[in-house]
């Protein structure tokens, strides 16, 4: 499947600004992240950390993923 | 977005009030510090994933209106370089009576802390900067 990733955060440090055009496997966000762990092993501190965001929703493990679909990838958050 | 700014925060428009039914008035901000973790700091990026931030920053205004006996709740957070001093975050409460202000304000402060996507990048005297470490999201994965 054909996903443009938006890295946000401490992870424009390791993936650049993006936008990243990938090609992989993943139907699922959960199945999005496990790929990328394997990907880029930067991410490693990151692991269980980074959430998926879709438009205005944040998804869950199980949501399905469509194609060309531009997927937020969002790291622990520090506002205030 | 009707949350976030890119400049000064306009603190007098986010306190201004015409309920006669407040009696209590309370705003915090948050201000860029000078020092963090034992470095000295001379400024900080804010940075958003602006449609997240702003609707996150929303419920924690209309949450509020639940939780707590207050009259409003009023949140603005700034993106963008800030120097020293300068205000990032604003949190306008009123209410009837001064207790309900405070307990609201403080929850704000914190709910804005654990989950608004929102990220500092602090730059520091010597030149170096970093993104600070923050609150992982309830849906990580």
């Amino acid at each position: 499947m054909n996903l443009i990733l938006i890295p946000y955060g401490p992870l424009v440090d390791v993936l650049g600004e993006g936008p990243l055009n990938i090609e992989c496997p993943a139907t699922t966000a959960a199945e999005l992240l496990a790929w990328l762990h394997q990907q880029y092993p930067a991410l490693q501190a990151w692991r269980g950390r980074i959430a998926c965001g879709l438009g205005d929703e944040l998804l869950r493990a199980a949501s399905p993923l469509g194609e060309a679909q531009r997927i937020a990838l969002i790291p622990p958050v520090s506002g205030g | 977005m009707k949350h976030l700014c890119n400049g000064p925060i306009a603190l007098e428009a986010l306190l201004a009030c015409d309920d006669p039914a407040c009696g209590a008035a309370l705003l915090f901000t948050g201000c860029v510090r000078e020092h963090n973790e034992g470095r000295a700091v001379s400024g900080m990026l804010y940075t958003a994933h602006e449609r997240l931030a702003d609707k996150a920053l929303a419920d924690i205004c209309s949450e509020a209106l639940q939780q707590f006996e207050i009259r409003s709740c009023r949140i603005i957070h700034r993106l963008g370089e800030l120097r020293l001093g300068d205000i990032s975050v604003a949190i306008a409460v009123q209410s009837a009576h001064r207790p309900a202000a405070y307990e609201a304000s403080r929850w704000a402060i914190e709910a804005i802390k654990q989950r608004v996507p929102i990220w500092k990048k602090e730059h520091y005297i010597d030149g170096a900067s970093r993104h600070l470490d923050g609150h992982t999201l309830d849906a990580a994965l």
